[in-house]
């Protein structure tokens, strides 16, 4: 029962952690109909910038708030000087311009950083667990969860309360119009745009304490938030919600029981592998799950 | 398109329900430029002559990289056809190459051990390899087609992750080290073993491909496939079953680049999950834009272009790959149908 509780526990916090990621990239693609595949890219410079000034500065709140920064002024760069271009082309051009920016992200942070992996550690203030259910479990992890929490519900704010959400809203499906009504709709799209990003790179901040900061450390993310995009809908970020938190637990449960379940029918080490491959390949089966059942994804509108 | 005869007669109101018969009806190789075809023998002698040319001016060592360019040339018409023809941008298709190297790889790894389910036979493994393809192809291509536009990109860059880590998993084939190969395959009295030998091989089977795909985009299933590109809602309402020929068109190409993977294994002789990295995906989509989008044998240009740019920035530096994304960002926002456009000027290969 406690370690359910802990892999549940795990699991909403990979899963709020995909949510960061995942819904500045629907938001993006469901105002600006551009898919961009340096999404990962923006979570990666997160991770690196707050490795850098954490290093210099030893504070996490200085890192994170860099990293943030640094995510969202690389948003804001890739957004004036290539991906403005691409809202009026096809979706492979959109795919290759920003596979472009892709392999120069990784390729530039290695030129900037050097090739030696990276790390960002954990605050002072974060560190221990406390007691749950009697489950002593780390306030680190907590704190991500609760920070994915504060995240949907600013964003929800934002979309639904502010007079920049009603624009937001609005841009989605009249671009025109708001133009013609005074609004800055390119000032806006960036705007957008950063915000994204910064999501990204926060997601790149916090994740990074468990990760190991490298070039390419985005990618896997970026993939995983298109099948959070395609089950929970495009555009919808209430989708996104829903579809992160089934990932993040339906891989951490997996990876914790499959190989259990797998090891009552074979040796422990092959158990182990074939476990864990399942787990792997159990959010993809969700997203076929999804495709079969309803391709617009769960909150999307229908097709056709 | 302006010298093909559907075109005009598309626009008359009587012509619309037929349409479907007379995608089938007039091929109209006769009236369309030749233009095309003189491209694609050209661009396949310069390739066929390749390897002289470039042993007569001192590049021996750039064999590797230019069979490297005819297998992946291979992948990527295969590839266009989906893409360029249909209209479906596969993010995924480096999965197809895994699977393709994978079959081959394994087999020969089988025959080394002696188990008698493995094969050094290329007639045997590379057949093989496409069926495997084609399998995958015919299950994921089936799943991702219930998409279109953005999503199908998604859902075959999923496919292409989940098929990375599934070969990343075969901890008895290499694992994520991968691990190496003992042979090339054998065909016959031919000795792959020699660089110059398995060129040649490689390159009769891009001509056989080439031939091929020329031959389907004029087929009705080529006309179908590209009509649903176009306006699938107004070819399904007159009853074609566009989906039945999207996906037979998937399943064909990622047969075919399974063949290439098979190839790409024999070249390397190194089993890895590299091969289906998602970036590979990417870089076969480069060449078919670099080449030129719908125009078969632009996958051919786009791979020799892309594999050449690379091998020249390497020479200058070691963060070519920077310089690489640089050019591809150019590329796209500024030439708008590559290589190929540049050769076929106006006239395009159906």
């Amino acid at each position: 029962m406690e370690l359910f509780l802990e892999q549940t526990l795990n699991g909403l916090q990979s899963g709020f952690t995909l949510l960061m990621i995942s819904s500045g990239l629907t938001l993006i693609f469901g105002m600006m109909g551009i898919l961009n595949l340096a999404h990962g890219s923006l979570f990666m410079v997160g991770a690196f910038v707050a490795a850098d000034i954490g290093a210099r500065t030893g504070s996490f709140t200085a890192a994170l708030l860099a990293g943030v920064a640094g995510a969202a002024l690389a948003g804001v760069l890739m957004e004036t000087v290539v991906v403005r271009f691409l809202y009026d082309r096809d979706h492979l051009d959109q795919v290759l311009a920003t596979l472009g920016l892709v392999l120069m992200a990784n390729q530039g942070v290695q030129m900037v950083w050097g090739i030696a992996p990276r790390t960002v550690t954990r605050p002072p203030w974060l560190e221990g667990s406390v007691s749950l259910f009697g489950l002593d479990y780390p306030i680190y992890r907590l704190a991500i969860i609760a920070a994915g929490v504060a995240t949907v519900v600013v964003l929800w704010w934002l979309i639904h309360r502010t007079k920049v959400g009603m624009w937001i809203r609005a841009g989605n499906t009249h671009r025109d119009l708001l133009g013609a009504l005074g609004v800055n709709v390119s000032l806006l799209y960036t705007g957008v745009f950063a915000l994204g990003a910064a999501l990204a790179g926060f997601a790149g901040v916090v994740a990074s304490p468990y990760l190991t900061v490298e070039a390419g450390m985005g990618d896997n993310f970026l993939i995983l938030s298109f099948v959070v995009i395609v089950i929970g809908g495009i555009g919808s970020i209430r989708g996104a919600v829903y579809a992160s938190l089934l990932l993040g637990l339906v891989d951490t449960w997996g990876q914790t029981y499959l190989p259990t379940v797998v090891g009552r029918l074979t040796d422990p080490s092959t158990a182990a592998a074939i476990g864990s491959s399942l787990a792997s390949a159990s959010i993809y089966l969700a997203m076929v799950v999804v495709l079969l059942m309803r391709p617009q994804g769960l909150y999307g509108a229908p097709r056709g | 398109m302006a010298e093909l005869p559907e075109q005009s007669e598309a626009d008359q109101p009587q012509a619309e329900q037929n349409q479907v018969e007379q995608s089938h009806a007039s091929a109209p190789l006769s009236v369309a430029s030749r233009r095309p075809m003189v491209v694609t023998v050209l661009v396949l002698a310069v390739v066929g002559v390749a390897p002289v040319l470039a042993g007569a001016l001192g590049f021996d060592y750039l064999l590797g990289t230019l069979t490297r360019a005819v297998i992946l040339g291979m992948a990527a018409v295969a590839l266009d056809y989906v893409v360029g023809y249909g209209g479906l941008v596969s993010l995924g298709h480096a999965l197809f190459l895994g699977t393709g190297a994978y079959t081959a790889g394994i087999l020969v790894l089988q025959h080394d051990a002696g188990t008698g389910l493995g094969t050094d036979q290329a007639l045997l493994a590379w057949p093989l390899a496409m069926l495997v393809g084609a399998g995958f192809g015919w299950v994921l291509g089936a799943l991702a087609l219930r998409t279109r536009g953005v999503y199908f990109i998604m859902v075959t860059l999923a496919f292409n992750q989940m098929m990375f880590f599934l070969f990343n998993s075969l901890a008895a084939y290499g694992g994520d080290d991968g691990v190496r190969l003992s042979t090339r395959d054998r065909l016959g009295p031919l000795s792959l073993d020699d660089d110059s030998v398995f060129y040649y091989v490689c390159f009769l089977l891009l001509v056989v491909v080439v031939v091929v795909f020329n031959r389907l985009v004029r087929s009705p299933s080529g006309w179908l496939l590209r009509g649903a590109r176009d306006n699938e809602l107004r070819l399904r309402s007159v009853g074609a079953n566009t989906r039945r020929h999207q996906l037979a068109a998937f399943v064909l190409s990622a047969s075919v680049a399974s063949l290439a993977g098979a190839l790409a294994v024999n070249e390397s002789q190194f089993l890895s999950p590299a091969i289906s990295h998602w970036t590979e995906s990417g870089e076969l989509l480069v060449m078919v834009i670099i080449g030129g989008v719908g125009s078969v044998v632009g996958g051919v240009l786009g791979a020799f272009g892309l594999l050449v740019l690379e091998e020249l920035a390497i020479e200058f530096t070691d963060d070519w790959q920077f310089f690489v994304g640089l050019g591809l960002i150019v590329i796209v926002l500024l030439a708008r149908r590559g290589l190929a456009g540049l050769l076929l000027g106006g006239h395009r290969n159906v």
